[in-house]
């Protein structure tokens, strides 16, 4: 079990358009069917509304980094799924875009971590608990998961 | 299906704390440690650690309270073993998020595309 989420697709199209795709708040919506209210700015939060039939909830983007062309990355809440748990006290996930120049156009990786909610310090710890750390203790879990 | 979808299909496997319940490197060892599939007394599981058996005895608890672990009584002794359905859960849960991305994604590639 991994604490991220990679995937990646390589679109036909220049870079400088995928940027726009992905950073301009319309365009963005478009393909990820959202309806922000207002643009992506770093260290701002966008609200918007999904717009998926039937699952019409809020959602929020708060804007962490915006490199040119290269580098976006926001965090958002877990959804307000269960009312008996409260949510706000969970880690909101990192979403990560990564931009690379191909020879047929772009290639787009996305990240989306913190899953297991594990701070960098403990992490460090986990690092200094067990020869293998955290990582290879999720391996195993993996590992034995498939065994299974 | 949606991810919102998705996490409530999997509500009752309560992923979001099953996560926060792993998302501590004491208790991740704990698990490791259960993964052999042998049932481990508090005593073998404070075994060989810089934690406490107080320590050990509270992780467990936490682990117990979203299904991840199960005891059962061995003479005076608890016994404890691991569950993987809820961490089964989580994979799932993950699964269905990297499906979300791919479907974004191609969705993303049609627009710029066309």
């Amino acid at each position: 079990m991994e604490n991220s989420i990679t995937r990646h697709i390589d679109i036909k199209a220049p870079v400088s358009k995928v940027w726009n795709a992905l950073t301009d708040s319309r365009l963005f919506g478009q393909w990820f069917k959202v309806k922000l209210e207002g643009p992506f700015v770093a260290g701002k939060t966008t609200h918007g509304m999904n717009l998926s039939k039937g699952y019409e909830f809020k959602m929020e983007f708060l804007v962490k980094e915006i490199k040119p062309q290269t580098y976006f990355s926001y965090r958002w809440t877990p959804y307000p799924v269960d009312r008996t748990f409260d949510y706000r006290k969970e880690e909101p996930t990192l979403v990560e875009f990564h931009l690379e120049e191909t020879p047929t156009g772009t290639r787009l990786v996305v990240t989306e971590s913190g899953f297991t909610k594990i701070t960098a310090s403990r992490r460090a710890e986990a690092f200094k608990m067990h020869s293998g750390g955290w990582e290879a203790q999720l391996k195993n879990i993996e590992a034995f998961l498939v065994e299974a | 299906m949606s991810r919102r979808e998705a996490a409530r299909e999997l509500n009752s496997e309560r992923h979001a704390q099953v996560f926060a319940a792993l998302g501590d490197a004491t208790r991740l060892s704990i698990v490791t440690k259960l993964l052999g599939g042998k049932p481990r007394s508090i005593s073998q599981l404070t075994e060989g650690t810089r934690v406490t058996r107080q320590a050990v005895t509270k992780h467990l608890r936490v682990l117990e309270n979203v299904g991840v672990v199960h005891s059962m009584k061995q003479g005076r002794e608890s016994l404890y073993e691991l569950d993987a359905k809820p961490i089964e859960g989580l994979r799932e849960y993950l699964a269905v998020i990297s499906a979300q991305w791919d479907r974004a994604l191609g969705d993303l590639k049609s627009l710029l595309e066309d």
